[in-house]
């Protein structure tokens, strides 16, 4: 795409700040904002008012979710402090083994999928790229596949309250595809501290709860080559720093974004954020 | 003599959930969650960590309570709370390999006092309701659509049943109208 001047940029800029610019046109966004203060000024602007749209119509649903994580609060940690301090560490380590390796117990059972075929590929969208300076790259892509039981989690939520135990998060299958578009190799962290992997799950009864600290991985760089692509697995709905649980049977959406660095030869490293469209889970009731 | 100084609503609600009343903090998590949110968002310019610092805020001062803690403005503790929280984020995640050459980030916390940050976003969500209170119904949805169920112009233009540039235009307008709302020229930002 040429070069854009201010009109055309002022004229497009709240839809970039919404992520809703293609590849082309985001790229000479980002390209005219690098050299010109006045339109990064109305940016940042279109940003603030964007998050505050988005703070303002998902607020019932963020305060459910914040009297969620409130009431999964109170019990456990009356629990904790009825240990003598040197059983305490012992008690957080056993719960922590807990949720690791109840996911996996739980896939063994083996899992009806409700969705997809063969490959269990639900949905492939398009990814976005957030962030004017960040899109240094064209956007990679998350691939998801999931396989869901009919578990619901709402009696197991609930005897959480007075166990101080949690259920482990629903088990999943999600593999997320990051793949280089470009035609140049990409050096990119997949784990470890530079990057920060986010689940979300929407629908009629979505629940998440903070979840245990566990071990942080391995820091881990992968070099892509032009067209190829770094598969992550998961296996429970977990991003390590919340567990999602459904409590009603719908349908449900769950969408995974990535921010991490990535770097070309002879380049800076540079944040990148990837955001997967969402993807419909629906779960059935028993 | 202090008995018969009139109490405001935050200091009932603190001393009901020093008494164990859980409802009081919700009432508490209500009446901030937007104002706290907006000053989060204001600080570290990321709509989409606002959500978890907002979390972390309000279980951080739900614990502090619980363990007793009696602030004695409980709003400025608040917002005191969600400093610590946007400090913390932002040493947590400065990244530490970018090249020293390039040019810094936008500023995250602007040079203003915290009180006049409060103070500002008050105004942009007063702004904003009125601005939401004013679009069709038609735009509203368009709005909830792509907010609140966190769809993408072609997944509602799917559902529309409309163009995806007729939604984009819509959505654009309506961004637009809000903005001039939310900006000096405005009106409705001192």
């Amino acid at each position: 795409m040429k070069s854009l001047h201010c009109p055309d940029v002022e004229s497009r800029i709240e839809l970039y700040a919404a992520d809703e610019c293609d590849a082309g046109e985001a790229e000479a966004i980002r390209r005219h904002l690098e050299h010109c203060p006045r339109c990064a000024a109305t940016c940042a602007e279109a940003r603030q008012l964007v998050g505050l749209v988005e703070l303002r119509l998902q607020e019932p649903e963020r305060l459910r979710r914040l009297e969620a994580r409130l009431a999964a609060e109170v019990t456990p940690r009356r629990q904790v402090l009825r240990f003598p301090s040197g059983l305490r560490r012992v008690a957080a380590l056993a719960a922590m083994l807990l949720l690791a390796v109840g996911p996996v117990g739980w896939l063994t059972q083996g899992l009806r999928l409700v969705e997809g075929d063969g490959g269990l590929v639900l949905a492939l969208r398009e990814a976005q790229v957030k962030g004017g300076r960040e899109a240094m790259f064209a956007p990679a892509e998350f691939r998801l596949a999931m396989k869901e039981g009919p578990e619901l989690y709402r009696a197991a939520l609930a005897d959480a309250k007075a166990t101080g135990k949690l259920p482990p998060p629903p088990a999943v299958d999600l593999t997320l595809e990051l793949r280089n578009p470009t035609d140049r190799p990409l050096r990119v962290w997949v784990a470890g501290p530079q990057t920060e992997l986010r689940l979300d799950l929407r629908g009629p009864g979505a629940v998440s709860v903070p979840a245990k600290d566990g071990a942080e991985p391995e820091p881990r760089a992968v070099t892509l080559p032009p067209g190829q692509s770094e598969v992550i697995r998961i296996n429970s709905l977990t991003d390590g720093r919340r567990s999602w649980y459904w409590t009603e049977p719908g349908d449900y959406t769950v969408t995974a974004q990535l921010t991490t660095l990535a770097w070309s030869p002879g380049m800076s490293q540079r944040r990148i954020t990837v955001r997967s469209a969402p993807v419909t889970i629906p779960v059935p009731g028993k | 003599m202090h008995g018969m100084l009139p109490t405001d609503p935050d200091t009932d609600l603190v001393r009901r959930c020093l008494g164990g009343e859980h409802d009081a903090f919700h009432e508490l998590t209500v009446r901030y969650y937007r104002p706290v949110g907006a000053f989060l968002l204001k600080r570290v310019q990321r709509p989409d960590v606002v959500e978890d610092l907002a979390q972390e805020t309000f279980l951080e001062a739900y614990r502090s309570l619980k363990e007793g803690r009696r602030p004695e403005n409980f709003s400025s503790w608040l917002f005191g709370i969600a400093v610590n929280c946007c400090g913390k984020w932002l040493r947590r995640k400065r990244p530490a390999l970018f090249d020293p050459a390039d040019p810094p980030d936008l500023p995250a916390v602007p040079p203003s006092t915290e009180a006049e940050e409060r103070e500002e976003q008050q105004h942009r969500l007063a702004a904003l309701e009125n601005g939401l209170a004013g679009l069709s119904p038609a735009t509203r949805t368009l709005l909830e659509m792509k907010h609140r169920h966190g769809k993408t112009c072609e997944q509602i233009a799917a559902e529309l049943r409309q163009p995806v540039g007729t939604v984009k235009s819509q959505l654009s307008r309506a961004y637009k109208a809000l903005r001039q709302r939310l900006t000096p020229a405005g009106g409705e930002t001192p």
